[in-house]
């Protein structure tokens, strides 16, 4: 799969990414693919099973940031709500949110997975 | 040359977004965490334009590291920008009590991020060189004020020879002056009399040297009353006098701002024939309203003047002078100021016209 095709099957802005990564294309896509593999999702969803709040803000803000370079909107959206409800004390809204945000991201993976 | 971007990230990619950025300009440095950036900074910190720090990083933190550096005195004058994408804002504003000087959220605009850490990076160079070269003004002026302020005091202490001169002295007066100044002044400092225990050498110096100018005032007296061979009327004595207070108006006149050698020069041209019972000129000030200079000065000008030959009077031996000044001819001095003038005078082998033995004593 090319990264054009991606838009069709993501929320993703790649142009905004793309000028991010100063519109180095292969290296935008090196870091797409490197985000199918990521160990922090690993990391997100060991705090989730642990229910260990600090475990989760704390992968969760990083995830937060990848996705935010990435230009995975809705990723980016998800992780930083994750982040703000476990700062705001609701640690169980958090958790209750994050089986939809793991599967939303666990999709995401497997498309940049294929990516070529 | 600074030409180091610090980029410190835990995240691979976000160095390597940044990285690709700044890597045509820059030389690129990364650390993926503060303790890294640390040994960086310490390594480099000379070359380093600018640093692109991460908050949240295992090991040391980007606060820890701030922390480290401030205490180390490292980057005071390079931009640290905060690249973050902690929404945390007292976390982000307490950044700010270690000299940061940006905060760009993460996700940010590649071509402003370029743009705007350029452009700190202009305004640190261009503060500094400013810095610099303010230092560089300041150093000339505080040299210049110096030069002028010396060139002040040697002006007039040529124009207190040229008095001399024109009395028909030959300037040792005013050298027997300076030097009588400084030894009787060392002598009260060691017996921690007459509120000298705290004078310092370089006190001493500078009122030695103003002394020099103790008479200048008399550039106004005619000739006719300055050179007269004989005892002067009551009226030519009125007119004699009045070089105390000229002497301090020339000085005024020059401006003594903060010059401490004419402060007190001033000061002694006023005050150094005024005597302790109230009986001097021009003021009739008493005991502890006359300075201690005014006090050496017109103990050491009243001895100078009987000791050296002068156009209405020869010289008096050193016995004679000092007699006459116990014996009050010479007014009113206190008698600690007299024990102690007495002790530096009996230990010199003065001769008239002659300040070799008085200049030795001051080297010693």
């Amino acid at each position: 799969m090319q990264l054009e095709d991606l838009g069709t099957k993501l929320d993703i802005d790649i142009t905004g990414a793309l000028a991010r990564f100063s519109g180095v294309k292969p290296l935008y896509v090196k870091y797409l693919k490197r985000f199918a593999v990521d160990p922090t999702f690993t990391a997100y969803e060991a705090a989730v099973s642990a229910q260990d709040p600090k475990g989760l803000e704390e992968s969760a803000h990083a995830l937060k940031g990848i996705c935010g370079n990435l230009g995975l909107t809705s990723l980016y959206q998800a992780y930083s709500r994750q982040v703000a409800l476990v700062r705001a004390g609701d640690s169980a809204a958090a958790f209750s949110e994050a089986d939809a945000v793991i599967h939303a991201a666990r999709q995401c993976r497997q498309l940049l997975a294929e990516l070529a | 040359m600074e030409d180091i971007i610090l980029i410190v990230d835990d995240v691979e990619m976000n160095r390597a977004i940044l990285s690709e950025i700044f890597k045509d300009h820059f030389v690129i440095l990364e650390a993926a965490d503060g303790q890294e950036a640390l040994a960086l900074t310490a390594a480099h910190q000379a070359d380093i334009a600018a640093v692109l720090l991460d908050l949240h990083m295992p090991n040391m933190d980007g606060l820890q590291y701030l922390q480290h550096i401030r205490a180390q005195g490292l980057l005071k004058d390079v931009p640290i920008l905060i690249i973050t994408a902690d929404n945390n804002e007292a976390l982000k504003l307490s950044t700010f009590d270690f000299g940061i000087t940006d905060i760009i959220e993460k996700p940010f605009n590649a071509v402003f991020l370029h743009k705007r850490v350029e452009a700190q990076i202009e305004l640190y160079r261009s503060t500094k060189s400013l810095k610099y070269i303010n230092m560089r003004q300041e150093a000339e002026l505080r040299r210049r004020a110096e030069e002028f302020a010396d060139l002040n005091v040697k002006v007039i202490s040529a124009l207190a020879v040229a008095i001399e001169f024109r009395s028909g002295e030959t300037g040792v007066h005013v050298r027997h002056i300076r030097d009588l100044t400084k030894l009787l002044l060392r002598r009260l400092r060691t017996r921690d009399v007459l509120n000298c225990g705290a004078l310092s050498d370089e006190d001493i110096e500078e009122i030695s040297y103003a002394a020099i100018l103790h008479d200048i005032g008399k550039i106004s007296i005619p000739d006719s009353i300055l050179n007269k061979p004989g005892r002067l009327t009551a009226d030519e004595f009125t007119v004699m006098k009045t070089h105390s207070q000229r002497g301090a108006d020339l000085i005024d006149s020059i401006g003594i701002a903060d010059n401490k050698i004419l402060n007190y020069a001033r000061d002694i041209c006023l005050h150094h024939h005024e005597r302790v019972d109230g009986k001097g000129y021009p003021e009739g000030l008493r005991n502890g309203e006359i300075s201690v200079w005014s006090k050496v000065v017109g103990i050491a000008d009243a001895y100078d003047a009987l000791t050296q030959d002068r156009c209405y009077k020869q010289a008096f031996s050193k016995e004679k002078a000092l007699a006459m000044i116990l014996n009050g001819e010479c007014g009113a001095f206190e008698p600690i100021l007299l024990d102690a003038f007495l002790d530096i005078v009996s230990k010199l082998e003065l001769q008239p016209q002659s300040c070799s033995a008085l200049s030795a004593a001051c080297r010693a």
